[in-house]
């Protein structure tokens, strides 16, 4: 009797601290992104929700660089978790989550989600093609907060000028080099171009999507530039700069964001993010639209972002709880401002309309018929031979359909090599 | 030659002189310009709307005066803490480097012992691997060493400057060998003769490894990117990095502010140190 | 013999911080990156033994040649830039006569050195960009063509070469200054005494007694030259294509951008043993060129 009693005490006395103290979190979020002081706020609200019961702390992972701004991420976390501080729960984007599934870093949330539904908050507001990249093998490792894509920002400032209307959903091809002719000059003394070509992954993707090509194979397990579709529209911006002389030469890290709004180029290929850089400069002389329809049925890129939960946190509940309240509402709509696009459904309908753009609705309408950027594990690689080859097409120092096939080849390569 | 062609001849001489020296001016001062240019477009932009950051024809002179950008580089990132953290961590490391060097540079310039040659081609090989691929395994040294997230690693892996014990080593063997003999004869010790006969006379050349250590490990970046976790430690140029960052591409004043401001502490020690590298260091006894 | 024995003493215990500092901080890191190059290495994964595979892949790579071939034209160009340019500055301004002028200069020439490349890049982009730059610009004013700065793969070098001396010319400056400044003066006044003309005095008395400078100047150099990373890094990306990519980046990117921290270290040996050879053969051959007073 003693001894029962006594282990009863035990486990009263057990209980009580565990119910007692605190849990502790870290949540790691990379230093390019601008939002840190938001996340603060956010995990706040959090904290208050849970009674002060689970504290969070931001911890700012610094990136090392902007072109390989994942790469150096995930370096960085993994030196946290061998130096013993990893934290709990990260921010992870699609271009990512591949890699961090694939290391075995990433806790699957399933049985969480099934004791603990109400963290959720509707889960299927969560606008489903874009919540699909984080579901991989069947498990589900995120919960989709942000989301972007590639449509064309028009300077209408040189609209203006140019007396040209902003474009409709459908304009061809032939439409869109028609304004890019128009739009390349000489405006107010200073020398402007049409178009920027988007010499980065994301953006191209964009157009290869809206031309029925892709920059892999739909298994993602070979190199796809070298199809012909693929090809045409490779060929087409190095056109525009050499043959129709619509486009600058592409500059090594150039952004393209600054030639719109300081008024050098009137349209360039973009999401929602040029608009963290146009709101602090007053910049609102801007429309959007869809790239021009080239294969049907329109499809249009789209790049998501979540918070996993880290597998080798010591609080997968509480982390698992932090993941879903980080995609609630409450989250995205105070977090996701103004440069990129809430992946609630209803947060969406809320949010947009404060986008000041033409057409601000396409980046809603968009979501459904949104086709997520080919993002394998090995990505930085990959982009990096897109880079390689595309900057030696871009400065006239490669024919595409050479530059195309090696980019392909050593693509595959690189897919191949990712299970050794 | 008479008077008159003598006159002639001199004043020729001088001419030629002065003209040597003038042609000697203007291409220093046009080489100047080069080097100041673009950082007067650095100030300038930063002191600008950024909207006419990249305008053509390029503003190289300040046309407005906008200090807000200033402003939001000390809002965004804890300025003076980063500056703090750097400024200790490079001095120490400095300060240490300078005894380091300058003893090790002394014993391969003027003292004999076995294993010499070889020693100092040995130190010499730390400057022959890449800088970054060698920071991986000094994680892993320092990870075991429960040293990750603290300051001291960074303080500890620049102690040692294989550049600075060769700058110094070059410069010592340059100095007569009367000095030492003489010192010697009058029973002097070794370390006597170090420090007040050596040391004073390679000033030059300790004052530049000095000056370039600190350099270098005030503008490390990949270090204590690596090895620092905790916000509150981090240095500068992380701070920077965070600064291009919260500002993407958009603000560019406002990062070019923040470039501004951390050139600041560099200058400064430069021109501190600039006393140092004084001319004509014949110092008594020479002659 | 007890004189040399307790010489011998003295030198290694003046030595004995910095060697034993190095073994710790460098040497074993050193033999680290070597063991690396042997393990498929990842921070807190399995890490699995490859013995050889990296080695042949070091043997087969479609691009070393052309990065070592890059590596080659950059050791090619810049180091003898930056030896004369360097030297000619340092005895421009050490003729001046204003103190003030020399120590304003020695600083202008210096400060390039001192600043981050990462923060004067956004400034040397925006000049040399192709369609929306400074120099262009001014060119075409002048009514020449503009130049594809940084889209050439032969142009690219020619940019990283202004770059590079502007950047980092301060350096072998700042070297050649003290050692100019130690040849003792009384050398100058007595072969003036003797009517020796300037292009003598620096003939015979100059040059000479500079080569230890010279020899630390280019051996450093070169050394900075084969691992350069700075300038094609921060200012050309390596472009375009690969016609300005050097070893130093391609390691970088191997190791920190795609991962492979076992390849990027087999590199960085490969490219260690390279250095050392050559150093080694610069260290030989300087008892053919350098004097050194009273070794």
């Amino acid at each position: 009797m003693k001894r029962v009693l006594v282990s009863l005490a035990m486990s009263l006395a057990m209980a009580g601290i565990a119910i007692a103290a605190p849990v502790t979190l870290t949540l790691g979020y990379p230093s390019g992104d601008s939002k840190v002081d938001i996340m603060k706020d956010i995990v706040k609200e959090f904290e208050k929700r849970h009674n002060n019961q689970i504290k969070v702390n931001v911890v700012v992972v610094p990136i090392a660089n902007q072109a390989s701004a994942w790469g150096s991420y995930f370096d960085k976390l993994q030196t946290m978790i061998a130096g013993g501080n990893s934290p709990d729960v990260v921010r992870i984007a699609i271009e990512g989550i591949q890699t961090f599934v694939a290391r075995d870093l990433a806790l699957p949330l399933d049985e969480y989600m099934k004791s603990d539904p109400t963290a959720l908050e509707n889960y299927g507001d969560l606008a489903p093609k874009l919540q699909a990249p984080f579901v991989i093998g069947g498990k589900t490792y995120g919960f989709v907060w942000d989301w972007n894509n590639v449509v064309i920002h028009i300077n209408t400032d040189l609209l203006k000028a140019a007396h040209l209307p902003v474009p409709g959903p459908n304009w061809t091809l032939d439409d869109f080099l028609k304004y890019a002719k128009a739009l390349t000059g000489t405006f107010n003394g200073q020398q402007v171009f049409g178009f920027a070509v988007p010499n980065y992954y994301f953006g191209t993707e964009g157009w290869l999507y809206a031309n029925g090509a892709g920059m892999l194979s739909d298994d993602q397990k070979r190199g796809a530039l070298d199809d012909p579709k693929a090809m045409q529209v490779i060929q087409l911006f190095h056109d525009l700069i050499y043959k129709y002389k619509v486009s600058p030469v592409p500059d090594p890290q150039a952004d393209p964001v600054n030639l719109l709004y300081s008024g050098k180029v009137a349209m360039i290929a973009a999401g929602r993010w040029p608009f963290g850089t146009y709101a602090p400069n007053n910049f609102t002389a801007v429309a959007l639209q869809y790239i021009p329809l080239m294969a049907s049925p329109r499809k249009v890129v789209f790049g998501c972002g979540a918070f996993p939960v880290v597998k080798a946190t010591a609080h997968p509940k509480e982390a698992y709880e932090l993941s879903a309240f980080l995609s609630g509402s409450y989250s995205q709509k105070t977090g996701i401002a103004i440069d990129s696009i809430p992946c609630r459904i209803s947060v969406m309908k809320q949010v947009l309309p404060s986008t000041k753009g033409q057409n601000w609705q396409i980046f809603q309408q968009s979501a459904d018929i949104a086709l997520a950027v080919q993002s394998p594990p090995g990505y930085p690689e990959v982009a990096g031979i897109f880079d390689r080859y595309t900057s030696a097409v871009y400065a006239d120092q490669m024919d595409v359909p050479t530059a195309m096939k090696k980019a392909s080849d050593e693509m595959t390569q690189v897919l191949g090599s990712q299970n050794q | 030659m008479t008077t008159n062609d003598r006159s002639i001849a001199l004043s020729l001489g001088t001419l030629r002189r002065r003209a040597k020296g003038f042609a000697a001016n203007i291409i220093l001062f046009a080489v100047g310009c080069f080097f100041i240019l673009p950082f007067l477009w650095i100030i300038s932009t930063s002191l600008r709307l950024p909207k006419d950051s990249f305008s053509l024809p390029p503003a190289i002179l300040p046309t407005t005066f906008d200090l807000g950008n200033y402003a939001e580089v000390f809002r965004a990132v804890p300025f003076a803490l980063f500056f703090l953290n750097s400024l200790w961590i490079a001095s120490i490391a400095t300060l240490g480097q300078v005894i380091s060097s300058s003893m090790a540079a002394y014993a391969f310039a003027r003292i004999r012992f076995p294993g010499k040659n070889a020693l100092f081609f040995f130190l010499l090989t730390g400057l022959m691997i890449s800088n970054q691929i060698i920071v991986i395994p000094q994680f892993i040294i320092m990870a075991k060493m429960h040293m990750i997230d603290n300051s001291w690693s960074l303080v500890l892996l620049w102690l040692v400057n294989p550049l600075g014990i060769f700058l110094i080593r070059q410069f010592m063997l340059s100095i007569p060998g009367s000095f030492e003999e003489a010192a010697f004869m009058d029973g002097a010790n070794r370390w006597w003769v170090f420090t007040r006969i050596f040391l004073p006379m390679s000033f030059p050349a300790v004052t530049v490894s000095a000056i370039t250590w600190f350099i270098a490990n005030w503008n490390d970046f990949f270090r204590p990117l690596i090895f620092l976790n905790t916000w509150n430690k981090m240095t500068l140029p992380l701070g920077m990095t965070v600064l291009k960052g919260a500002f993407g591409n958009g603000n560019l004043s406002a990062t070019l502010a923040g470039v501004t401001l951390s050139l600041v502490p560099a200058l400064l020690v430069f021109i501190f140190g600039q006393r140092y590298l004084v001319e004509g260091l014949t110092v008594g006894g020479l002659k | 013999m007890k004189r040399a024995y307790s010489e011998a003493i003295q030198g290694y215990a003046f030595i004995l911080p910095a060697l034993v500092i190095f073994l710790f901080t460098i040497f074993t890191p050193l033999v680290g990156t070597a063991v690396l190059s042997f393990a498929n290495f990842e921070l807190i994964a399995k890490s699995k033994w490859v013995g050889l595979r990296n080695f042949a892949h070091l043997v087969s790579d479609p691009r070393l040649g052309v990065i070592y071939g890059n590596t080659l034209r950059f050791v090619a160009i810049l180091v003898p830039l930056h030896l004369v340019f360097g030297l000619l500055l340092a005895l421009g301004v050490k003729s001046l006569a204003d103190k003030r002028l020399i120590s304003l200069y020695r600083t202008l020439f210096f400060f390039p050195v001192f600043v981050t490349t990462a923060s004067v890049a956004l400034a040397w982009l925006y000049m040399f960009s192709t369609s929306f730059g400074l120099f262009n610009y001014y060119l075409k004013l002048l009514g020449l063509q503009a130049v594809p700065w940084l889209n050439s793969p032969s142009m690219v070098y020619v940019a990283v070469a202004i770059f590079s001396l502007w950047k980092f010319v301060g350096n072998s400056f700042i070297y050649y200054l003290i050692g100019l400044q130690s040849i003792p003066i009384t050398l100058y006044e007595a072969a003036k005494l003797d009517g020796a003309s300037a292009r003598r005095q620096f003939f015979r008395i100059t040059l000479p007694l500079l080569t230890p400078t010279v020899f630390f100047v280019m051996t450093n150099l070169i050394i900075g030259a084969i691992q350069i990373f700075d300038e094609p890094y921060f200012i050309t990306s390596g472009g375009p294509g690969d016609a300005s990519r050097p070893i130093g980046l391609y390691i970088y990117e191997t190791a920190f951008q795609y991962h492979n921290l076992s390849y990027g270290s087999t590199l960085a040996l490969s490219l260690f043993l390279i250095i050392l050879v050559v150093t080694l053969v610069q260290f030989s051959a300087q008892k053919r060129w350098v004097v050194y007073d009273n070794e």
